[in-house]
């Protein structure tokens, strides 16, 4: 689904408002969400509630007290759009529901997954390539390499962001990492 | 034969070594996410693709749904699948080695959980193997894998390499002493875990434990398998140290609890899992000591494996105390 404002990035933030008892729901990617004015719920997408998910992962459940103060009026979620996982499910459960929540939820794991392994990149092995076409794979990881190093800059710009409390920033190179890497998914 | 039925005079403190792999398959929701019919379906398209790589002569292959919740139970004894999955009637997959050191679990919280065990130090070994497989089976199904992130996993405290390196080790001696716990939480330190394999806490039974590697994402495979084999050589060598002071100490305690260890095993007519535990601890490490000498080699670590309650065998008119103990007599050799 695609965001109800800008029409172009996929809508990650469900947000239902209940108001006189009929609720209705909004869908927006992360960026448009930022930019938004929810009063006092603008400060929940800007300073992201890191510590839920580090909650959530010791199995300490801190994420329910936090949702009460939020409920019953109006709720923030970060969807995965392939599975429906939402942000405060994976919180709540510690695991993600297909291999497209990493992307999605990239932003918000990032420093848990510091946590966890004391690292956020992966340097072991990889899948082998399948014998049969193994010519246009090659051709293919030699693009993929220019890429990676697109990637690896944006990816750097982004964390100088995050440091830099610049959020709309952030969210304009998260999603042209999400995009340039999306485009390898298959 | 089963690795663990293989009879030995294993002396060492390192009973076995295991890795296991966690990977998912491209294109599917992970298992938690699907219905039950979709979690069917998927399993047999993962059973169909992967059913040459284990043929039938060599594996068994299992659906987990029409087995009854103590064989369940049983599986999860012999570690082929974990405590939260054995209380699921969730139809999962299971192809196990006959020798129960290879298995591919299906549909359990990931797409796949491949495992091997040896016995003794043999992590690299253990490693080898089940990369060669990792590769035979990644060429048939595509991995979800990312650049970032590595294999892409369910809990994400297995992403990355999605390998869990494990040695179980006996340490009937160091467990009882109190550089234990410092030692353990030190490990704890190094992103190393140790937690016994049967009971918790003070209630490990058995006195075997299981270290393994807490991070799996930002560390080569290599080196977590490194980590996991020097943190418990050194608990190993710890345990020895302490075991070769008991003995130079000298006196008649510890050759009294082994020989009484022994005639309990082999006079008793009851048998709990807790004191089957507790005296095959004490004679296996009466053995390696010397204090003991059977006439015929048997493997006690299996012995602990087919004492505990989903593992022993059902007859008419027994209770499983009284199985127990018929096991352990029958099994336990002479003294020379």
């Amino acid at each position: 689904m695609l965001c109800e404002r800008c029409r172009q990035r996929e809508a990650t933030v469900r947000f239902t408002e209940v108001v006189n008892g009929v609720s209705s729901e909004h869908h927006f990617c992360l960026a448009c969400a930022r930019e938004m004015d929810f009063g006092p719920y603008s400060a929940i997408l800007e300073n992201f509630p890191m510590e839920w998910l580090l909650s959530g992962l010791l199995g300490i459940g801190g994420g329910e007290g936090a949702e009460q103060e939020e409920a019953p009026q109006t709720r923030f979620e970060i969807t995965c759009p392939t599975c429906g996982t939402t942000y405060s499910q994976f919180v709540k459960d510690s695991r993600f529901g297909c291999a497209d929540c990493y992307g999605v939820f990239d932003l918000l794991i990032g420093e848990n997954m510091k946590h966890i392994h004391g690292a956020e990149r992966h340097t072991g092995k990889k899948p082998r390539m399948r014998a049969g076409s193994a010519a246009a794979k090659a051709a293919r990881a030699g693009a993929k390499e220019t890429r990676e190093e697109t990637l690896q800059i944006l990816r750097s710009k982004l964390k100088e962001a995050l440091r830099e409390e610049q959020y709309e920033d952030a969210a304009r190179l998260r999603d042209e990492i999400r995009s340039l890497s999306g485009g390898d998914a298959q | 034969m089963k690795w663990y039925e293989k009879a030995n005079h294993q002396r060492e403190t390192v009973v076995a070594s295991r890795v296991r792999l966690v990977r998912n398959v491209k294109g599917h929701l992970f298992p938690n996410r699907l219905s039950e019919k979709e979690r069917r379906t998927l399993r047999e398209e993962l059973q169909g693709a992967l059913s040459p790589l284990f043929p039938e002569d060599g594996y068994t292959y299992l659906q987990t749904e029409i087995l009854s919740e103590r064989e369940r139970r049983a599986l999860r004894e012999r570690r082929l699948i974990n405590s939260t999955l054995a209380g699921h009637e969730d139809p999962m997959g299971l192809f196990v080695s006959d020798d129960d050191e290879k298995s591919i679990l299906l549909c359990g919280d990931d797409h796949l959980r491949l495992q091997n065990t040896l016995p003794g130090t043999a992590l690299l070994p253990a490693w080898e193997e089940l990369s060669r497989l990792d590769d035979a089976i990644g060429e048939v199904l595509p991995y979800a894998f990312d650049e970032k992130y590595g294999y892409l996993t369910a809990f994400p405290t297995n992403v990355g390499t999605g390998l869990r390196a494990t040695e179980v080790l006996h340490l009937p001696a160091l467990s009882q002493d109190k550089s234990f716990r410092r030692l353990t939480s030190e490990m704890n330190r190094f992103g190393i875990m140790v937690r016994p394999v049967y009971g918790e806490g003070a209630d490990a039974m058995g006195a075997l434990y299981e270290i393994s590697n807490q991070k799996t994402l930002g560390l080569s495979e290599a080196e977590i398998i490194g980590t996991v084999q020097r943190m418990a050589g050194q608990m190993a060598t710890q345990e020895n140290k302490l075991r070769k002071a008991l003995r130079e100490k000298g006196g008649a305690s510890r050759e009294d609890q082994a020989y009484k260890a022994y005639g309990v095993l082999r006079y008793a007519r009851i048998l709990t899992c807790k004191e089957a535990m507790t005296y095959l601890s004490c004679v296996r490490a009466a053995v390696a000591d010397g204090y003991l000498t059977l006439r015929e080699p048997v493997n006690m670590y299996g012995l602990m494996l087919k004492v505990q309650e989903d593992a022993l065998p059902q007859m008419g008119g027994k209770t499983p105390e009284e199985m127990r103990a018929i096991l352990v007599r029958t099994a336990l050799p002479d003294l020379e």
